[in-house]
This record gives C-alpha cells, structure tokens and sequence, in this order.
C-alpha cells in the first residue's frame, strides 16, 4: 500500500490544474492517475482555436492550452501516472488501480480529486431505427480519428445534433474537402455556442434543419442514406415530411454525459439533474475528502471554467491534507426553479464570494435571475448552450437553509 | 441589395441588416448595441477567421502535427489555404511555437506548430 497525499483521478484539464493547486497550496505526495498514454485528456484532440480567452487572455488551441499545465506539472515535480485505469475507490480513500507496468496499485490517499470528464451519447441511446452499417461516428471519435490519427472518416457526410463538438467538426471535414450535406437538430434552437454556428456553418453554408430528426438509417457494409424528418412539439416525427440524403457517413453529436461510474461505486450523491456529484463552494462532494471538479461535475461550455473549478477543488483536496480546510456548520442549498436546468454549486456557505454556474432549459430575452427572495440580476440574453456565471460576494444572502434560483421574464 | 450577418461579439447574436450599394454600406440595422457595427463593417469589407488544422509529420508517435497561423486570414482565402498545407510534410522532433512556413501565401502570417512531439526510433 502506497500513501499519498492528494490523488487526482484523470489528467485532463480539470485534474491538471487541480494538481498544480494542490502541489502549490502545500501537499507534498500528488498523484496523477491517467488513463490515456498522454496527460492532456480532450484538448489533445481539439486542435481549434478558442482556448484560454478568459484565462490566458490569449487566443490558443486545446494543445497548446493543455500543454502550459503540463509544463507546470513537470516544473513542480508532480507525479503522474499514465495508461492507469482506477478501478475502484472506497470512502476511507483507498484505491484500487492497474496499468501494465505495475501490475495492480493498491494506495491510500488523504484526499481525492475526481477529474473523470465526460463521454459522448452513443448511437445505442438514441434508439434511431434501421441498419448497423459502418460510418457512423460519435463527434469526438471522428474528431480523434481525423486530427490525431490522421484519418478522414467520410465524403459525405450528415450531422445529427448541433452540439459545440458536432459543429466543430462539420468546418474541419469541410476544410479537409469532406461535403457536409446537413446538420440536423431536434430542438428549436442551436445546441452549441452561437459563434459556432456563424463560423462552422454559416461561413460555409451547411444547412441547419432545426426541429428535425433521423429517422431511418440505411446502408448494408457502408452507410448509404440517412432519412431526416421533421418533427412536432412533442418531438414526435411527423408523418409526410420525411427526406432521404445520400451520405456514407454519419456524426453523433447528441450529448456529453459526466463520467461516473466510480463517484456511484463510491457511493457519494449524484445530482440527477447534472449527472454528476453534488458539490458546495469547495468543490467537495457528500463524502469529506473526497472532491470533484470539470465535467465530471456537470458539462461546461468553456474549459477556462473547467481550470477554475479544477483550482478550487485542488486547493481544497490540499487543506485538508494540512487539516486547514475551512469547514462551515450551516450551510445554504441551492435549488433549479422556473426555466433553470441546474446550479452548481448546490450548497454553499453564504460567507465567501462564490461563483454560481446556473444551466438554464430554454432560451429567453430580457430575463431576471433571481435567487431567493433576495438577489436579482439581469441579461440581456441566456441561451442552454451558454452558461451563465454569477459572482455572489460575501454576505450577500441572508437566507440561512434553501434558496431557488429562477429565470424569468423582466417587467 | 440587402445582406444578414449574425453579430458574435456577444451571446445576444443580434441578426444585423446590412443595406448595400454595390460594395458600399448604406446602413447596418437590428444591432442592440454600438459595439456590433465595427464587427459588422469587418464582415462586409474584409472578413478573417482564425486558421488551423493539421500537417503531416513523420517520425513521430502520431502521423498528424495540428498546427495554427500566427494571427486570422482572410476567410475566402481558407480552402486556398488548405491546398498550400497539404503539401507540407514536417520532421520530428518539433517543438510548440515552432515555425513550419514563414508569410503563408504571403498573408503575413507564420504557420506554427502547437504540439511538442519527440522524434521515435
């Protein structure tokens, strides 16, 4: 058995900056636990640019964001561990890993980091009818096989959902001279960033059917057609408006689902509405010691906010191994209301500024975002694909126990 | 003749009216707020995207080296782009920051590499 300080379960983004925090508030023995042969996790594959607007203050593309972190890991001497898969991890802080080196790592940690991320909504969850021919991809696996291993997955290619990943790589097939007929989207609205639609589809006049589905898939070794429909309030198809398009190839980009299966054979809450752990302001999760952050917790947008979130947990996972973590008796829970999809964190302490993280259901202009009784700040805008972060300063909320934050319609 | 162009400056994404006269703008209208027009003008004049993608590159665990220009191009320019860059074929090791070609198709941009990749036996 191994004693470590601070275990950080993933080397994406969120476990790096988590470790680099930790390294950096004083826990000595940090571990990394990667299950891929790189540190680095997603962005190695999103070779776009956008990266770090917020918190580099530069415009970078996912390598080159990841790769900053990855230098501060070697710098501060923080060990890591790659092609390790933890297979489980009990409440008292014991883990069970592999790899191929060192056969099975038994260890036992102060504290724990989750940093898992998320994974794609797989062809199986969406139930569409017809064949099982090849071409057909989750955005992320196309996005893997065309900018890291050099493989272009299709000519001809449909999109299903206008997720930020599908629509990423509706422009990279185009640049790589791949025809990309449609995007095809079941909601009245984009599912990913608006700027994204301007610059991924409209630059390159890719039609985007909203409130369509697929509703056939045909193709016996390759996939040779694909028929879309429109569909009805009730997102049912409606009879009469189908279309066939010619395609061999067709994208999933439907959905990222946070990744956790060990939080749940730890047994610590999971909120049901963000598919990931609860957490309050310190990123720690229902079980002491244990803490969460990034998409592991609920799927961010921005992987700036990733980075922070991954700062407060590893910070904290920190403290507690130098038994400073701050922990408050009461503590105030915030609840998803009218028009809200979730909040993060769910619990806070009302006695330190904090950020809130609010998802909202449905896009509306002109609203008022209200927590409790008390607070109310306006935007112009909010948008599902786009998440709304609030400041709350200390002191702020009176409250002492449940707050619920809605979004509604200015007057 | 009348052209739309989506603001992204920020998440309002007002959908502008551009009023045109041969290549001269008579009027923009449906922004919200001042700070869309000078994007707007941009899209009309001389529109630029950010330029990315990837190389091939030999000796290396991975076939592919992604690769960005020092600063946006021109948008019609994007597909002419990615012809030039074909063409190209890179040797590990190379470091991030790196240039590949200096003044791409004389845009006055240097292609980079944005990933550290060690040369393999």
């Amino acid at each position: 058995m191994q004693n470590i300080d601070v275990a950080i379960i993933g080397g994406g983004a969120a476990g790096l900056s988590a470790a680099i925090e930790a390294k950096k508030t004083g826990a000595e023995n940090v571990l990394v636990l990667e299950r891929g042969e790189e540190l680095g996790g997603i962005l190695q594959q999103c070779i776009h640019t956008g990266f770090g607007l917020h918190y580099f203050k530069e415009n970078l593309n996912g390598p080159e964001y990841i790769s900053r972190f990855i230098k501060t890991v070697h710098e501060l001497g923080i060990d890591y561990k790659l092609n390790t898969m933890v297979l489980q991890i009990s409440p008292n802080k014991k883990l069970l890993a592999m790899n191929s080196v060192d056969g099975p790592l038994r260890l036992q940690a102060k504290a724990i980091v989750l940093a898992m991320g998320c994974r794609e909504k797989p062809r199986g969850a969406l139930a569409i009818p017809g064949t099982r021919p090849a071409g057909i991809f989750t955005a992320g696996t196309a996005q893997r096989l065309m900018d890291v291993e050099g493989y272009l997955v299709g000519k001809k290619i449909v999109i299903l959902g206008s997720g930020d990943i599908g629509l990423i790589m509706a422009r990279r097939f185009v640049m790589e001279g791949a025809k990309v007929e449609a995007v095809v989207e079941l909601m009245p609205y984009p599912g990913g960033l608006h700027r994204n639609v301007v610059q991924c589809l409209e630059d390159f006049q890719i039609p985007l059917l909203l409130q369509h589905t697929i509703t056939n898939i045909q193709g016996r070794d390759r996939l040779k057609r694909v028929t879309t429909a429109k569909v009805d309030k009730r997102f049912t198809p409606i009879p009469g408006t189908e279309k066939n398009i010619e395609c061999d190839t067709l994208i999933l980009s439907v959905g990222l689902i946070p990744e956790n299966e060990l939080s749940r054979g730890l047994g610590i809450l999971i909120d049901t509405k963000t598919g990931g752990p609860f957490v309050d302001e310190h990123m720690e999760t229902s079980e002491r010691g244990l803490f969460a952050c990034g998409n592991v917790v609920h799927v961010h947008d921005l992987v700036d906010h990733v980075t922070w979130s991954g700062e407060v947990a590893g910070k904290n996972a920190a403290r507690v191994v130098l038994d400073t973590f701050p922990r408050y008796k009461e503590r105030i829970s915030l609840s998803a209301g009218r028009n809200v999809q979730y909040v993060v964190p769910q619990f806070i302490s009302g006695k330190k500024p904090v950020n809130l993280s609010i998802r909202v259901k449905r896009p509306a202009r002109r609203v008022e975002i209200n927590i409790g009784n008390e607070l109310a700040f306006h935007k112009p805008v909010v948008r599902p694909s786009e998440m709304v972060v609030l400041t709350l300063r200390e002191n702020q909320i009176m409250e002492k126990t449940k707050l619920t934050v809605i979004v509604r319609k200015r007057r | 003749m009348n052209r739309e162009i989506t603001c992204i400056i920020c998440p309002i994404g007002c959908r502008a009216t551009v009023v045109l006269r041969g290549e001269n703008i008579v009027s923009i209208n449906n922004l919200e707020c001042p700070r869309g027009k000078p994007y707007i003008i941009n899209e009309i004049k001389a529109p630029v995207r950010d330029f990315f993608s990837i190389v091939k590159i030999e000796g290396a665990s991975i076939p592919v080296l992604p690769i960005r220009t020092t600063g946006p191009i021109p948008k019609e320019k994007m597909l002419d782009c990615m012809v030039e860059l074909a063409k190209i074929v890179v040797k590990a090791p190379i470091k991030i920051g790196n240039i590949i070609v200096e003044n791409f198709c004389n845009l006055g941009v240097d292609v980079i590499s944005t990933k550290d990749l060690d040369a393999i036996q």
